[in-house]
């Protein structure tokens, strides 16, 4: 009972998309001769949902801000890997590879759990 | 030798940037006087350029010349015309970025660049200023090739044929257009040719309108005249007109022609409000929203920055200009194909931009980017929809790795769920770039 | 209850001057709904239809309740509560109160008023059963220890008769179990839901209590109580 409910979830989430300007996936192995792209790079993609740094508290879309390490990558695999149905992220993770998706994890773990409003910018430098 | 202890420095720089030799003349100055950077253009682009250098660099200077005390966004601005928004929440200022970023915002405009004296020229109210830098960045946005249909320009624009591409008073204005139109009446859109800022834009816009009209003017009439043959979420729109609107019956709200049914607009005659197609159709309207053809900013033209072409040629690594290794041009100006051009990937341009300055400053080689267009439209309050694109760089050219849209459901709660997303991206990103 | 068209106006009146206040404005925020009396509560929930947890688990799927909540009900973050194990009656009513529109604490509540228009009252209660057959989430936020002091325990047990608060266990049951009537199981908790519906509660935001039955006990409770009783909860077993 729970494996066709689940085949069913994915068909109706994961339909190969038939519509304009819509693209193939070009797996990420295939760029895994280039240069690392670092964590911080790959997350700051992720901003304008999850707020600076990962650190939006007002809206739908969850802060990520100091997610545990391992909880981002299992979510992130889990979208990736299409167990874990959503509305939207499976295709955003699907282009990373483990290894970007724990720089990431790397990258948001280590940002502090509490809202980008909070965050003094200045502090340590010139201006502060 | 300069004032500041080695330890010092390492504090500055990190201990990589003293390996790779900061030390000698160029260091002494650079202990003293801060590196300069200069945005020029106060949009996305440039207001994510300058939140995003300073969060990475405490301690370099930014200034950003812009024209305008506000900015109002223009991702969003659709919501006013179905009364989901209003401008107040849609405008900004730059106090945030004064005062919280420290970035020191000029009101001004920027007329034109001294490569080889590296300062910016700006207007001064008369006389002409100049701005020395050390980087700058260049985000002026496209401008708008009104001339390109026969009979509009500008000036009518302003006036009475708001294109409202850009946030703001000809926003309000097309939607006191549409309020006063008589009952019964006719909007007719003009829906331009690739590439322009926003591809779902003008479909989601005639789709608020005839949301607002169904309320207020049951009786009125859109008409999509198209340059295109097809649009981003065509099929998502179509549905939804088909369910609400009646598209497709005789009692449609909505008309669409596309370009191979000769819908392409090639000439406005102004003093009898009516638009002439490709087809030699001539069609009378009450509204007319003309979405222009788009160019690059004269800016970019007049500075040599697009070399002549139709956009400014980048080199996708950076997003450095082909022009000048100090220069680097983000957002729609650029010619970024495959990339959309949409403010998701200006911000994400500007990213990758302000992290290679940096790194030049600190003597490392530029990182490898990402640039993602994980974007979001509406067809109603109601109705949502997404796209995920991810571009990568591989051998120096921009590759579309992925380019998805949300599958076209027949599901209320997808329906509201997404539309949910997509109201709270709009806010999100507002605030990601100027709070 | 329909929304008006004067209600619509007014909710612009009322978004322009939140804007201005740099508050977000919410579609549905200047709607005014009758709240609930006693009566009116034991008669709705004497009509609350027989759930069916498979019909349920279906609605769930279809509906994409998922997307936020997390699969069965389980949210792996705290962005909105989680479902699992959650008693049946209080799910049901509050759909009901979104669908009615009496429960609003502010914009993020605007899409749970959107989806339960399309709700009837069997799919409610099929979707409450569903929920309440999965097992309550145990320190899905928070660490294995407890930071709650005796103090905090103290106010769960026997409240705090100075300023007329009842235990919260003599509701919520003595593991946050809930159950008695409409509670809510507390127990696993999101901290960060604990303390946004109890400052609602307590900021009057938030008034789909049947007679202010819970509003009234949170007038007098300071920010750093509503903390540590949301830590409290956030460790405990429903067990």
């Amino acid at each position: 009972m729970k494996k066709l409910l689940m085949a069913t979830l994915l068909a109706s989430t994961f339909l190969a998309p038939q519509a304009h300007a819509s693209g193939a996936l070009i797996p990420a192995e295939q760029f895994a001769a280039d240069p690392a792209i670092p964590g911080k790079i790959l997350g700051d993609n992720c901003s304008a949902c999850h707020g600076t740094q990962g650190r939006i508290y007002d809206e739908s879309m969850p802060p990520i801000a100091g997610i545990p390490r391992d909880v981002f990558i299992k979510l992130m695999m889990d979208f990736k890997n299409e167990v874990r149905p959503s509305i939207i992220m499976n295709h955003v993770a699907k282009v990373f590879s483990q290894s970007e998706i724990e720089r990431m994890a790397d990258y948001f773990a280590a940002q502090p759990d509490a809202p980008w409003s909070e965050e003094n910018v200045l502090k340590g430098g010139q201006y502060e | 030798m300069n004032n500041l202890s080695r330890r010092e420095l390492i504090k500055q720089f990190g201990a990589a940037g003293l390996s790779t030799g900061l030390f000698g003349a160029s260091s002494q100055a650079w202990a003293k006087n801060a590196p300069h950077v200069v945005i020029v253009g106060g949009g996305i682009g440039g207001a994510s350029a300058a939140k995003y250098l300073r969060i990475i660099d405490k301690n370099v200077k930014i200034t950003l010349i812009e024209p305008n005390k506000e900015y109002i966004f223009c991702p969003g601005s659709n919501e006013i015309l179905n009364e989901t928004v209003t401008m107040e929440e849609l405008t900004v200022n730059y106090e945030t970025l004064k005062n919280r970023y420290a970035v020191n915002v000029i009101t001004d405009w920027a007329d034109d660049i001294d490569y080889a004296g590296k300062q910016v020229k700006t207007r001064r109210s008369g006389s002409i200023g100049s701005i020395a830098y050390d980087k700058l960045i260049v985000s002026p946005g496209p401008d708008y090739h009104c001339e390109a249909i026969e009979g509009y320009s500008k000036a009518l624009a302003e006036g009475d044929f708001p294109h409202a591409w850009k946030a703001g008073a000809q926003t309000t204005k097309l939607f006191e257009q549409m309020k006063s139109m008589p009952k019964g009446g006719t909007v007719a859109i003009s829906s331009p040719p690739m590439p322009y800022r926003c591809p779902p834009a003008p479909y989601e816009r005639a789709s608020f309108m005839a949301e607002w009209l169904a309320h207020h003017n049951p009786t009125a009439k859109i008409l999509i005249l198209d340059s295109k043959d097809g649009f981003t979420f065509q099929k998502h729109y179509l549905d939804y007109w088909t369910k609400v609107r009646g598209y497709g019956t005789e009692n449609s709200m909505i008309e669409w022609v596309s370009a191979k049914n000769g819908g392409e607009v090639k000439q406005l005659d102004a003093a009898n409000k009516t638009l002439i197609t490709a087809n030699g159709d001539k069609i009378k309207a009450d509204v007319i929203n003309i979405i222009p053809n788009h160019t690059a900013a004269q800016f970019a033209k007049d500075t040599g920055l697009s070399q002549g072409q139709e956009w400014v040629s980048i080199d996708p690594m950076t997003y450095q200009s082909r022009v000048d290794k100090d220069v680097y041009v983000v957002g729609d100006v650029t010619e970024s194909s495959p990339m959309v051009k949409t403010g998701y990937l200006a911000s994400n341009h500007s990213k990758v931009v302000v992290q290679a300055i940096v790194d030049e400053f600190n003597g490392k080689a530029p990182s490898q980017p990402l640039y993602t267009n994980n974007c979001v439209a509406l067809a109603g309050d109601d109705y949502g929809m997404s796209i995920t694109d991810t571009f990568r760089v591989q051998n120096g050219k921009i590759v579309k790795q992925y380019g998805h849209q949300s599958t076209e459901l027949d599901n209320t709660s997808l329906h509201y769920v997404r539309a949910s997303l997509a109201k709270n991206w709009q806010r999100a990103f507002r605030r990601d770039i100027f709070a | 209850m329909k929304m008006t068209k004067t209600t619509i106006s007014l909710g612009i009146t009322l978004a322009l001057t939140l804007a201005a206040n740099g508050a977000m404005a919410s579609a549905h925020g200047s709607k005014v709904v009758d709240p609930w009396t006693t009566a009116d509560w034991l008669q709705t929930k004497r009509d609350m239809p027989q759930g069916d947890v498979i019909r349920g688990e279906k609605l769930a799927n279809d509906g994409y309740c998922y997307s936020c909540h997390g699969v069965k009900g389980v949210n792996p973050t705290q962005a909105t509560p989680s479902l699992a194990g959650q008693n049946a009656t209080y799910t049901y009513k509050m759909l009901l109160d979104y669908k009615s529109g009496l429960f609003h604490i502010d914009h993020k509540s605007d899409v749970m008023i959107d989806l339960m228009s399309t709700y009837n009252q069997q799919q409610m209660a099929d979707l409450a059963v569903y929920y309440e057959a999965q097992d309550l989430p145990h320190l899905q936020y928070a660490p294995e220890v407890s930071t709650a002091t005796a103090k905090t325990s103290k106010m769960v047990r026997k409240g705090d008769v100075s300023r007329l608060i009842v235990p919260c266990a003599s509701c919520h049951g003595a593991h946050g179990e809930g159950g008695l009537n409409e509670t809510p199981a507390l127990a696993g908790m999101s901290p960060r839901m604990f303390v946004r519906h109890m400052n609602a509660y307590r900021s009057g935001d938030r008034k789909n209590d049947v007679n202010s039955s819970m509003g009234q006990f949170t007038h007098d409770l300071t920010d750093a109580e509503i903390d540590a009783l949301a830590d409290y909860y956030a460790t405990l077993s429903a067990k």
